[in-house]
């Protein structure tokens, strides 16, 4: 119990920050992602991916407080510190994904074109036009940590019924992070078909860019959220597992191998994000220059 | 590659849609065997009804222009690439001669005569 007090201000104070840091958020939204991918950009596309931007960051901020709170639930019912921070980061992690796709499908929703000129790319668009091969497999990969912990369920059966309550746990953990992933494919791939009309060519690429960047918050959010459950997955059967079975030998593997699948996915999702594969939509433009005002 | 199609224009969207594709594979930009967006993508991009879409792409097809190979999508077919087909330079070449002959009141046989006479004496290559 004490220790969810220390949380829930970690969430407020989370909360406040990245809500005031909003405005700036969206100046930084159009600034790096003009950038990294080089297009060009006019005076009112400019104005609304900054306003897209904001409204980014302030969902992300309210996703963030209302997945943590709503994490602190369970950690509370379960008891112990390990569970709570656990089930708080995937709270958050699940919360501060949602919130950006909701408001990305939202304002594609709303953009209405009056009659007059549009444009459209005359390419089928597939995932691995936004996302790099690693970005498209990342939420699966996250998926192998509560995969493993329930092995270890299965496997130690005999000295843990099933039934009992840390049963329960990891079997609720790894569940949950298969929702997650399947929601989260499922949702990568409504992405990727839902497009506003374009009125030119500039907001056309634009809208192209800001659909990778709401893919890769999709993948991000889907390997936190599974690595955080897998993480509680593991430490249930880590720390509160009969110590007759070999399983402190197991736990570690699990949390090591937790650990390393995690960061790696995480980091490499994030680095990668924020790099090259930013660009790669672009090659569903034949003349890159053209949208670019430069070459690749 | 860009389409692009204007709603306020006097001519039909589908049609927009049709001869931008027509033009494109005319030109050698889409080659035989490039698979095109689905109908609802496209329509969607656009702004406009999947029918819409739908229309521009039966008409290419019953053109010969692509073809649609069920949940595979919708391919620019070899056919159309080829000498002669729809959209083609040899194909706009007899559209023009054939919009000649009869301004100058020439019938279908006339202009075949016409044709005929020439194919020995014309320059090959």
């Amino acid at each position: 119990m004490p220790v969810v007090i220390p949380l829930v201000a970690l969430a407020m104070g989370t909360f406040v920050a990245f809500w005031y840091d909003a405005p700036r958020a969206g100046h930084r939204f159009v600034t790096d992602l003009g950038m990294r991918t080089g297009l060009r950009v006019d005076h009112d596309t400019a104005d609304l991916v900054s306003r897209r931007g904001r409204r980014r960051m302030r969902a992300i901020a309210m996703g963030f407080l209302i997945g943590a709170l709503a994490g602190t639930v369970p950690g509370l019912v379960v008891g112990g510190l390990g569970q709570e921070i656990v089930w708080w980061v995937a709270g958050a992690a699940a919360g501060s994904g949602a919130g950006p796709l909701v408001v990305h499908v939202r304002d594609i929703a709303r953009i209405t074109v009056e009659p007059g000129p549009r444009a459209a790319v005359l390419r089928p668009r597939r995932l691995l036009d936004f996302l790099t091969p690693f970005e498209l497999g990342a939420p699966y990969l996250g998926l192998l940590l509560p995969a493993w912990a329930l092995v270890v369920v299965l496997v130690s059966g005999q000295a843990e019924p099933v039934g009992s309550a840390g049963t329960a746990w990891v079997v609720t953990g790894a569940a949950l992070a298969v929702v997650v992933t399947v929601v989260a494919v499922a949702a990568r791939r409504f992405v990727l078909h839902i497009a506003p009309p374009s009125r030119s060519t500039i907001r056309l690429t634009w809208e192209d860019a800001m659909r990778g960047v709401a893919l890769r918050d999709i993948g991000a959010t889907a390997v936190g959220t599974s690595w955080a459950l897998g993480g509680l997955a593991a430490f249930q059967v880590a720390v509160t597992w009969p110590v007759e079975l070999p399983l402190p030998l197991v736990g570690a593997t699990v949390l090591i191998f937790g650990a390393a699948t995690g960061l790696l996915a995480a980091l490499v999702v994030n680095a990668e994000g924020r790099q090259g594969p930013t660009r790669r939509f672009l090659r569903l433009y034949d003349d890159n220059a053209a949208v670019t005002g430069g070459p690749p | 590659m860009i389409i692009e199609v204007d709603t306020r224009s006097p001519v039909p969207p589908y049609e927009q849609v049709r001869a931008q594709i027509a033009r494109y594979v005319a030109g050698g930009t889409l080659t035989d065997g490039t698979r095109l967006p689905t109908v609802r993508q496209l329509a969607g991009d656009l702004g406009l009804a999947t029918n819409t879409v739908a229309r521009a792409y039966r008409e290419l097809e019953h053109a010969g222009i692509v073809v649609s190979r069920g949940r595979h999508g919708t391919f620019v077919t070899d056919r159309a690439t080829a000498d002669g087909a729809p959209g083609t330079e040899a194909d706009a070449a007899a559209r023009a001669f054939v919009d000649a002959a009869r301004r100058h009141g020439l019938d279908r046989a006339g202009a075949v005569a016409l044709v005929e006479r020439a194919w020995p004496t014309a320059r090959a290559g």
